[in-house]
């Protein structure tokens, strides 16, 4: 009996294997290129060191706005501090980029969990939690994520707090949707019946089919939660100074536009290409993880 | 079974989320680690004075019982006293509405000339070069951070060719409509990066309707069909999809009036941040959130009007 059960969980869980493992996936360009720009980025911030010796916060007061590639600083430096622009870029992507990818891992886990459990068990629960979705719906993003920095006081770790309290939502409703129209589904009553557990079952059987929409999404999200870093830096409300950021490094500038236009410009264009990057890669993504027949 | 009734049953739905949208605004500011009156005092503070404004403030009651007085008083449209302004919210709030209620709807305006025209040739050409450029072009405007936007159109049009004021609201209307141009552009281009690719896919699915084929099949020509078939027919969805969508536009606003220095209530949430002035923070949170969940109402209600097809589900 046991070697029987053995055998009927296996070909349950064969069964649950997502539909595109076994068929060629389509790797596109998207992907390829997206990944790729994304690297060149990360690699660059995270070995700022490396590229350049000038210390993002260190003061040159004897040569402020310097324009690009004179007195040995390949981006210039910013006004009225005359702090090394590619430097303050470099540092300041590691918060932008953590924010992108810490913000966004976080709340694609929890949220993908609540949905599960919305979506599978259903009853109060999924109204319960589907209430709550609603309610934190109903709030601008940006707006909550402003309130409760307001509450906890302006740092990059409260803003990682506010993304991870409201982020969660969009995943949750997305999996919810999708783990209703699979519970259905012959190969999950099978395995009910088989006598599989319900965390089992949602894990390793609904899941693998339900998770490519979330993936895709993250993507998005990824770049809302840097444009959401930016807005707040810019705010004031985000990294604070003199810690570089892109966001305030765009308000540093602003104001020395006429004069030193690349001061708030540069960091606008570094945002954007990282956010062309996670496009690329959703693209890319949303076909390699299509099923394909 | 009617409108009426699916508008009556909406009505209710959106009960509970009222009820949720104050208790999340309510606690959000009371949880506060610390002491808000020490915050509020400053350097003012002694032991007295604090005792006597946490009393004023109701700060020394139980915190459920705050949240009942609070939740009395928002029924009657009472938010509160601001601390900075040494007003009551409300009227702090009112005073500031208008150029965000402006800046609102001369953006929405905005986005549905740009991304409509846009969604329809892009679906119209779908997958050809056109499509792709547009959808292209999209792509890269919404990975822009709209302020940085904001900026940069300042440089180009205000400081260099001086068509535009670099800030404020304007007097009377054709002032507001100039000053607010650059300020409701910047938003209009982030929302209809937003826009554009759910327009574009509702403008397929309502082409690839049977009734459009069957227009096509007894000979009109395409304008024909364009205009008195599938046009009518994607005001329903666009209308949905603007709704859906309304907290982006909020959420832009509160950071392009900062951009622009406007002078409405995104500004002013800010700078309520910055002085610790939390009454007016809360009232702003809750304002703007029943100001989405009224236009979600609102758009759903439309949409049901106009399209008879829906159910009243």
């Amino acid at each position: 009996m046991a070697a029987n059960a053995q055998a009927a969980q296996e070909l349950i869980d064969l069964d649950a294997e997502p539909i595109t493992t076994s068929r060629h996936r389509a790797v596109t360009w998207p992907l390829v290129v997206g990944l790729g720009i994304f690297a060149v980025i990360a690699l660059l911030c995270i070995f700022a060191p490396l590229i350049t010796h000038y210390d993002p916060t260190a003061q040159d007061l004897l040569h402020p706005g310097a324009p690009p590639f004179t007195g040995g600083h390949v981006l210039g430096t910013d006004a009225p501090y005359g702090r090394d622009v590619l430097s303050r870029l470099l540092y300041g992507g590691r918060a932008d980029l953590a924010i992108g990818l810490g913000g966004t891992g976080v709340t694609i886990v929890v949220g993908t969990l609540i949905g599960l459990i919305s979506g599978y068990y259903g009853g109060w629960v999924d109204s319960v939690l589907m209430r709550i979705a609603d309610v934190f719906f109903a709030f601008p993003f940006l707006v909550l994520v402003l309130a409760i920095v307001a509450a906890l006081g302006p740092s990059l770790f409260n803003l990682f707090v506010a993304i991870w309290a409201v982020g969660w939502v969009s995943y949750a409703r997305i999996i919810r949707g999708q783990t209703l129209s699979m519970k259905q589904r012959d190969f999950v009553l099978a395995s009910r019946c088989g006598g599989c557990k319900n965390g089992r079952i949602m894990v390793r059987h609904i899941l693998p089919h339900i998770i490519s929409a979330a993936l895709v999404f993250a993507m998005v999200d990824a770049i809302g939660n840097i444009l959401l870093a930016a807005a707040l830096g810019y705010l004031g409300l985000g990294v604070q100074e003199p810690a570089p950021e892109w966001g305030t490094m765009i308000a540093d500038g602003q104001q020395y536009i006429v004069t030193q236009w690349w001061v708030p410009t540069i960091p606008g264009i570094a945002i954007a290409i990282t956010g062309i990057s996670f496009s690329l890669i959703g693209d890319g993504l949303a076909t390699y993880l299509r099923p394909r027949g | 079974m009617g409108g009426y009734s699916f508008v009556g049953r909406r009505l209710i739905q959106a009960i509970p989320v009222l009820f949720g949208i104050t208790l999340v605004s309510f606690f959000l500011i009371h949880l506060i680690p610390g002491d808000p009156v020490a915050a509020i005092l400053g350097n003012h503070y002694n032991a007295q004075t604090a005792a006597a404004l946490r009393h004023s403030l109701g700060l020394d009651r139980p915190i459920w019982d705050q949240y009942l007085i609070f939740l009395g008083h928002v029924v009657h449209g009472n938010l509160g006293q601001s601390i900075y302004y040494e007003q009551p919210v409300s009227q702090v709030i009112g005073d500031r509405i208008a150029p965000t209620a402006w800046l609102v709807v001369y953006s929405s305006v905005l986005a549905a000339v740009i991304s409509f025209p846009l969604a329809l040739v892009s679906a119209l050409r779908h997958d050809g070069v056109i499509d792709q450029v547009i959808r292209a072009v999209f792509v890269v405007a919404f990975a822009m951070p709209a302020f940085w936007v904001g900026i940069v159109l300042i440089l180009f049009l205000s400081i260099d060719v001086k068509i535009f004021p670099v800030s404020g609201y304007g007097n009377g209307f054709a002032g507001h409509l100039q000053a607010l141009f650059l300020p409701s552009l910047t938003i209009a281009l982030a929302f209809s990066a937003v826009l554009i690719r759910s327009l574009r896919n509702g403008i397929l699915e309502v082409m690839s309707e049977d009734y459009i084929r069957t227009a096509r099949a007894k000979g009109l020509g395409t304008r024909l069909i364009l205009l008195r078939h599938m046009l009518r027919n994607a005001v329903p969805p666009t209308i949905t999809i603007f709704g859906v969508n309304i907290a982006f536009l909020l959420g832009s606003t509160v950071v392009i009036e900062n951009v622009f220095a406007v002078g409405g209530i995104g500004q002013l949430l800010v700078s309520a941040i910055l002085q610790r002035d939390y009454e007016v923070v809360q009232g702003i949170t809750l304002l703007l959130a029943v100001a989405v969940v009224a236009i979600n109402l609102l758009t759903d209600i439309v949409h049901v009007l106009l399209d008879p097809r829906v159910s009243y589900g």
